[in-house]
């Protein structure tokens, strides 16, 4: 299925393969629902100009994507994961920056109690290309993840920018977080970076919220909710922040 | 009328004995200045009596009204009505202030602060140490400066209106001026709760804008001298070796260590094809 987006905001569940394109010189809002068990491939065109605000909100109980976002020139995706999940969950996405001037900002947050294998990519096709990705993802009981994150900046990316970071915060019987960040530069006049911490509920924190009255379980919390909250950040939409940030509210009460 | 009471204390670290037999009481109302060289255990004895999971309480007693401080988890010294003011605060990414602060004054009430309440009493705090409007939504401590990570410190202990308040060195990283605001929302809140506290400070300057009632000072574990406001005025002159001569101590000299951060793990610009 084909659509052109509606200028503003559109909604609509993620149950099969599809295409979405974009006008030149638009905005727009998408939030994409993920229910159910879904494997579905998904095919982003952002016209020149255009911008696209798309949130992917994963309450699935099985899901295996393939996506691929087209950036041409001067066109700008602000692309957030929020995975409030216990089920399996495979996701490939391939961010092409084909454009002179395109931009994506990926932000994911993941709750991860199955086996969840992620593979992001952004690849710098063009000159003035910027890509920036924020993963964060918190391993509950018997969560197992394999995360790839890879900037590539071709030959032909002169003067681009790929940054990225991974933080991956491992509870109790979480069983293993393999991640794997990759820069790939194939052109000298560029600037790359990466991040990546994995590790246990940090005991100087956990420490200082019990020294204001927080139970260890209450701190806990605090601090998942705080992580898997990064991903709103972008969004401008107040009610959707306010739904999802209930959203993880009541997952994390349920895990934690 | 609460009383801290803390009977031949002695505390280790990583094996080592820092504290060597230390006795304090400390009632509401009075205000008592640690004072001792850095490495000597100031900052030692407030974190045991917070309860931080690296010391070590080997013996000794800590009651807060005669209650059992030593058995209690960190909470519910907090809920009891002990705060630590702390030297290096610490930043919680992701937490914003005003989730960590509801959750604070939620934990020690049977029904969830109202949210004007928590706004007007916030705001009230805020405005009281001049501290930026956008707090509530900043994460807890995260990119603050050094002056600021201790007056959100002194935020903290207005809002949750303990009886028994220490404070570890809050007044480094201030300026002149931010002292001053300080010390004065110090005042107000002692005024207002009858609170009693503990102050660690190096300072004489500080000691002026918030007077003590009680002067302890700390020598290779022990409080070897107690006096008045006159002994910070000495100790600010004459320094501590008289103090270590007269008592026959040996001052520990600090020893200084990196402390260790969370550990980064990951590969470093990998050149490499076949990852597409």
């Amino acid at each position: 299925m084909s659509v052109l987006l509606n200028q503003g905001p559109n909604r609509f569940s993620l149950t099969h393969d599809i295409e979405l394109s974009t006008l030149k010189d638009t905005k727009h809002s998408l939030i994409l629902d993920i229910q159910d068990e879904v494997e579905a491939s998904l095919k982003v065109d952002l016209a020149y100009g255009s911008t696209l605000d798309m949130f992917c909100f994963n309450t699935s109980n099985q899901l295996n994507t393939q996506e691929i976002y087209t950036l041409n020139q001067d066109s700008v995706l602000n692309l957030s994961y929020g995975d409030l999940t216990q089920g399996e969950t495979t996701r490939t996405v391939m961010v092409n920056l084909e454009g002179q001037g395109s931009q994506v900002q990926l932000s994911s947050a993941t709750l991860i109690s199955k086996n969840t294998d992620l593979k992001y990519q952004f690849t710098h096709k063009a000159q003035h290309t910027v890509g920036d990705m924020k993963n964060y993802a918190v391993m509950i009981k018997d969560g197992n993840l394999s995360l790839y994150a890879i900037g590539h900046i071709t030959e032909n990316g002169a003067y681009s920018e790929t940054h990225q970071s991974t933080r991956v915060l491992n509870l109790e019987g979480s069983k293993k977080a393999a991640v794997y960040p990759h820069l790939i530069i194939d052109n000298n006049e560029v600037q790359a970076s990466h991040a990546e911490s994995t590790g246990q509920m940090d005991d100087d924190h956990l420490y200082y919220l019990q020294s204001r009255g927080l139970s260890e379980a209450q701190a806990i919390r605090l601090m998942v909710k705080g992580y898997l909250s990064s991903v709103t950040e972008n969004i401008a939409d107040a009610s959707l922040k306010d739904l999802i940030l209930e959203q993880i509210d009541k997952k994390v009460e349920e895990i934690c | 009328m609460s009383t801290l009471n803390i009977k031949n204390l002695h505390v280790e670290i990583e094996g080592k004995e820092i504290l060597k037999g230390v006795d304090l009481e400390v009632n509401s109302q009075e205000i008592h200045a640690l004072m001792g060289p850095n490495g000597n255990g100031k900052s030692t004895l407030l974190a045991a009596i917070m309860g931080h999971p690296k010391y070590v309480i080997t013996q000794g007693e800590i009651t807060f009204d005669g209650q059992n401080v030593i058995e209690m988890p960190v909470n519910e010294r907090s809920k009891i009505g002990l705060f630590l003011g702390m030297q290096y605060p610490m930043e919680v990414a992701g937490v914003t202030n005003s989730d960590f602060l509801k959750a604070a004054l939620n934990s020690r009430r049977t029904s969830p602060i109202p949210l004007f309440t928590f706004i007007r009493t916030l705001e009230k705090a805020v405005n009281m140490l001049q501290m930026k409007s956008d707090l509530a939504h900043r994460y807890v401590n995260e990119g603050f400066s050094g002056g600021e990570k201790k007056r959100n410190e002194i935020l903290q202990m207005i809002l949750l209106e303990p009886k028994i308040a220490m404070l570890d060195e809050i007044d480094s990283g201030l300026d002149v001026d931010a002292m001053k605001v300080v010390a004065s929302a110090i005042l107000e809140q002692a005024a207002k709760t009858q609170m009693g506290l503990i102050i660690v400070s190096h300072y004489e300057r500080f000691y002026q804008l918030v007077p003590v009632t009680h002067v302890h000072v700390i020598l290779d574990g022990k409080i070897v001298l107690s006096g008045n406001q006159d002994l910070v005025n000495r100790i600010d002159t004459e320094g501590y070796d008289w103090i270590a001569q007269a008592y026959g101590v040996q001052i520990v000299k600090e020893i200084k260590t990196r402390p260790v951060t969370a550990t980064s793990l990951g590969t470093c610009a990998v050149k490499e094809r076949g990852m597409e």
